[in-house]
């Protein structure tokens, strides 16, 4: 089932005489992680916002859970859950202040005390969020987005500004929420986030959109369809590359692997970032 | 309703942690002091203008200083995503606002009461507070939703009371016609000035009226043609 369908979305900023947002179209599956990948500056925020209707004089329509977005009254948000890039708490509270605060807003609330253990700052709870640093208001940012266990989250760069560490607990908090059945959006500039989350992707660049594909689709359409063997040349490295296609019956191949010492064979791994440039035409990633 | 009650909770509570309300009550300590040195009779004149000041500018200033903090903290766009209508964030930005401006004129009014033995209905107060608070903040708003900043909205809004206040020192100074009065009411400043004074001395049934009616209208007008159209956007945007 499709959770939020897009269709001809088009956006300009007041006083803006360019569409940040240029038409675009695609389409969410329920239960799955929707990335949208671009470099900074690109439309992803935007688009967040317009999804999340806090922006709401844009053009195209855009259908939410089988009903036109534009419908969707304050309800909307017991079911969405938010997540944004920027700071969003009251300084001078502390994290349990801010949290109490907004999940009194719902119906429906989680555990947060258990999600505050899990994002590591349980102990850092009576806090003030002023003196919390970058890294912790990310945390505490996705704590305050699934304080009403949201059937569709949607995050904007959730792992920016996080040590390898807590983007890894982040990005394992995110597969787990999604094993839930729950649908969510990401957006990132981050092209290990897209790799290791999401079912499907797209590429925005300045307003536009590529393809939707899954990560591997793209690797597969995109990726070098070749395999390198390095072997041991009379005491010095050397290698050969063959193409995928037929490497069975390549006889050179087959050969090199019978007469010398294999060192090492890797396939053609095209990284994301390779195909970016290929599919957008851009000739430097960020 | 509930979502109101917890939202003004929320707001009442940052005013005391943003120290906001201390600096409310700084002001009206000063005019506390200010009134026990005056005589009675010019004690009298002068609550009125004093309580102007503190339920009419200094709720915008203090407006202001919360609006432009909350949309630095961007504490305001996680009040737009949660289940709650802009008419009830609005709704409770003008209760707290009420509450501080009450705090302050009680210490204006309540010091004329303590040094001068002046009385006051604090019923009425309350009513005229409530309309003076909804029109100023409405035009603080206007004010701060066209401003970059709040040094920039400061300024604007300084030269605005400049013009508004002339009504209010044409009447300090006593050069007003009598027939000519009800023209300085179409400033709020002045219209709520008015209102306050009548409680103490004697004044037209018909202007307090029309000021009450013109004050509370103002305000809806302007909260519900200028200001909840562009909040949202103003409030999340870069
Ligand atoms: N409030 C705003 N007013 C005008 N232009 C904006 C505003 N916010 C973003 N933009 C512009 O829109 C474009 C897209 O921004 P954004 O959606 O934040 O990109 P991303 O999230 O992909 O980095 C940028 O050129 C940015 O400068
Ligand atoms: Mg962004």
């Amino acid at each position: 089932m499709v959770a939020i369908q897009v269709k001809g979305l088009r956006f300009t900023y007041p006083k803006q005489t360019e569409e940040t947002i240029k038409s675009i179209d695609f389409s969410v599956e329920q239960g799955s992680i929707f990335g949208l990948l671009g470099p900074s500056g690109a439309g992803k925020s935007t688009t967040q916002k317009i999804l999340t209707k806090l922006i709401t004089d844009y053009q195209g329509e855009i259908t939410f859970l089988g009903k036109d977005l534009r419908s969707y009254k304050k309800d909307f948000y017991e079911v969405v859950g938010v997540g944004f890039e920027m700071p969003i708490h009251f300084n001078k509270l502390t994290a349990l202040e801010n949290l109490k605060y907004f999940a009194a807003l719902y119906k429906k609330n989680i555990d947060y005390i258990e999600l505050l253990k899990k994002v590591g700052l349980y102990e850092a709870r009576n806090q003030e969020v002023g003196t919390f640093s970058k890294g912790m208001k990310v945390r505490l940012n996705f704590v305050r987005a699934l304080l009403n266990d949201p059937d569709v989250l949607f995050l904007d760069e959730p792992t920016n500004g996080l040590d390898p560490k807590n983007a890894k607990v982040m990005k394992d908090l995110i597969l787990e929420y999604q094993k839930q059945g729950k649908t969510i959006i990401i957006t990132t500039h981050l092209m290990g986030d897209v790799e290791q989350l999401c079912d499907q992707v797209v590429f925005m660049t300045k307003g536009k959109l590529s393809e939707m594909a899954t990560p591997r689709e793209l690797k597969i359409k995109y990726g070098k369809k070749e395999v390198k063997v390095e072997y041991d040349g009379h005491g010095v490295t050397s290698f050969q590359t063959f193409p995928l296609l037929g490497l069975g019956q390549n006889h050179e191949f087959i050969q090199l692997l019978q007469e010398q010492q294999v060192e090492t064979i890797h396939s053609g791994e095209t990284s994301l970032e390779e195909i970016f440039i290929k599919v957008t035409g851009e000739t430097k990633y960020e | 309703m509930n979502s109101f009650l917890h939202l003004l909770k929320g707001e009442v509570l940052r005013l005391v942690r943003y120290k906001i309300i201390f600096f409310g009550i700084l002001v009206s300590l000063i005019w506390v002091v200010l009134i026990y040195f005056l005589d009675a009779q010019t004690a009298k004149g002068f609550m009125p203008f004093l309580a102007m000041l503190d339920a009419g500018m200094m709720s915008v200033i203090l407006l202001g200083a919360t609006f432009f903090l909350e949309k630095q903290e961007g504490s305001i766009k996680t009040l737009l995503v949660s289940p709650v209508s802009l008419v009830q964030v609005l709704a409770a930005k003008v209760g707290s606002a009420i509450i501080s401006a009450m705090i302050s004129v009680v210490m204006v009014l309540g010091s004329g009461f303590v040094f001068h033995g002046i009385q006051t209905n604090f019923l009425l107060v309350f009513l005229y507070v409530f309309v003076i608070v909804l029109s100023h903040t409405a035009i603080g708003y206007v004010i701060t939703l066209r401003s970059k900043d709040f040094m920039s909205m400061m300024m604007k809004f300084a030269g605005l009371s400049l013009l508004l206040m002339i009504p209010s020192f044409l009447y300090l100074l006593g050069v007003i016609e009598e027939q000519l009065n009800w023209l300085l009411l179409l400033s709020p400043m002045y219209a709520a000035q008015y209102l306050i004074q009548s409680i103490h001395s004697s004044a037209d049934l018909l202007l307090i009226v029309g000021s009450t009616l013109y004050l509370a209208l103002l305000g809806t007008f302007l909260y519900g043609k200028v200001v909840y159209p562009r909040f949202k956007e103003f409030a999340i945007g870069g």
